[in-house]
């Protein structure tokens, strides 16, 4: 099974000395033999009550993670696309891997061949799609000046408002200005 | 562990729970299908992938000597937080096909065949038994000590188990088989064969992807392991760990290919 950080957040364990005891029983469970049948023996429905609830564990490490910083506007943009590819996948797993997409079995070469399963393999795994969209994705958008987009998001619903204030209080400096040199007397 | 002479380090120094990659399977099956028709032996078609693993794992050591400021820009920390995210989700789908019986009698519409008991896919029994493991999870949550919750997930495994082992189904099979246990023999020697180490160069590319997925694991396990172990990120300990752990982990699946096996990696991926 695979526990690592799904297990570390549950158990707020992540001391070298719990890994350091860990490795011994695994390797005194791996020699013998009776010791490792009897987690084998652990019916599914047991390990899979458990399991979803550590994979889920996992999961909401991974969003953790991803809003450590926030999230803006373009990094937004790419989780997005990437999540389409990704999630996509795993709700449904026929998207790409139902054989009529890419049908690697009617391919002669095996390099040819070796080649399409690694794109179907590639394709129809979510994280790794996910994670090469979004790598792509990030390596090529220009970065954006995020101010400028956070204020723009800021002012979305009120842009209106906005307007008619900056207006204002243009038409306020100039009036102001306007009393005080002959300038932009000048220029109206 | 610091290399001497050098600013980089090998392993990360963090608790990190190393297991083979399921990354690499189905290029190992495609690749041994293909030379098995080629007229190799089993033990030729698998020796000649260890030797592509080998350098597949050269080709991963070289992400670890990138320096953090470019690695940091390739991969953001929210990107490693998404990679994590998308492997709880993926495994999540697997954590529930166990719970309903199994992802292989889902394929095949059969009895799942949980120990003794033959049901078909998503049985009440089944359903029932994974809830009330579930369920064990929450009760040490609120009723349980400090110690009691910290384990909880053993707990809830151990008495999941002993409740299955002393009930049965609807047909009176038991959930558990004894078959297994006595079939084990007491002791194991770990080293049982050598395979001849080859090299099959259609199976690089595939084994290339692998390894940069692989790499995108341990990256954000790593993330998160260094976060749950009060790292700070973007510090320059915190870069150590990472290099350490990328450079660790392709020295490991060199180690795992020397030792016949498929390439290892942080288990956190499927």
């Amino acid at each position: 099974m695979h526990f690592s950080i799904g297990v570390i957040s549950l158990t707020k364990v992540a001391a070298r000395d719990a890994g350091y005891g860990c490795a011994m029983w695994m390797f005194i469970f791996g020699v013998f033999g009776k010791v490792g049948a009897v987690f084998t023996s652990i019916p599914l429905p047991v390990l899979g009550g458990v399991g979803t609830f550590v994979f889920a564990n996992i999961a909401v490490s991974g969003l953790q993670v991803m809003m450590t910083h926030g999230v803006d506007r373009r990094s937004r943009f790419i989780i997005s696309i990437a999540l389409s590819f990704g999630m996509g996948g795993i709700i449904v797993p026929e998207w790409f891997g139902s054989g009529n997409f890419l049908n690697c079995a009617s391919i002669e070469s095996p390099a040819t061949r070796g080649f399409c399963d690694a794109a179907v393999i590639t394709l129809s795994t979510g994280y790794a799609i996910g994670c090469l969209v979004a790598v792509v994705l990030n390596a090529f958008l220009p970065e954006e000046n995020d101010d400028e987009f956070a204020q723009e998001e800021e002012m979305e619903g009120m842009i209106v408002d906005e307007t008619n204030k900056t207006k204002e209080t243009k038409k306020a400096t100039s009036e102001e200005d306007g009393s005080g040199s002959g300038d932009d007397e000048m220029a109206a | 562990m610091h290399i001497r002479g050098t600013r980089y380090f090998l392993g990360s120094g963090m608790l990190c729970v190393i297991a083979t990659s399921f990354a690499f399977l189905p290029t190992a099956q495609q690749t041994i299908q293909i030379g098995l028709r080629e007229g190799k032996t089993y033990d030729e078609a698998y020796g000649s992938l260890l030797g592509v693993f080998m350098v597949g794992a050269i080709f991963q050591s070289g992400f670890s000597f990138i320096p953090m400021q470019y690695l940091r820009r390739i991969f953001p920390t929210w990107l490693a937080g998404l990679g994590v995210f998308l492997i709880g989700v993926n495994l999540l789908g697997v954590g529930v096909q166990q719970w309903a019986g199994g992802g292989a009698c889902l394929a095949s519409g059969e009895g799942c065949g949980v120990g003794d008991s033959n049901l078909p896919f998503g049985s009440s029994e089944y359903i029932g038994l994974g809830f009330l493991t579930l369920s064990l999870i929450l009760v040490f949550e609120l009723f349980g000590s400090p110690f009691i919750r910290s384990c909880s997930i053993a707990f809830a495994l151990m008495v999941g188990y002993i409740v299955s082992a002393v009930t049965t189904d609807r047909n009176g099979d038991s959930y558990t088989s004894n078959e297994a246990i006595q079939e084990a023999p007491a002791i194991l020697f770990l080293w049982t064969k050598t395979f001849p180490i080859g090299f099959y160069a259609p199976a690089l590319l595939p084994t290339l992807i692998g390894y940069v997925v692989s790499t995108i694991e341990t990256y954000g396990d790593s993330t998160a392991t260094a976060a749950y172990s009060g790292l700070t990120p973007n510090t320059q300990k915190y870069d150590e760990a990472i290099q350490g752990g990328l450079l660790g982990d392709s020295v490991n699946s060199f180690i795992s290919a020397l030792s016949m096996v498929l390439p290892s990696t942080t288990a956190s991926p499927k």
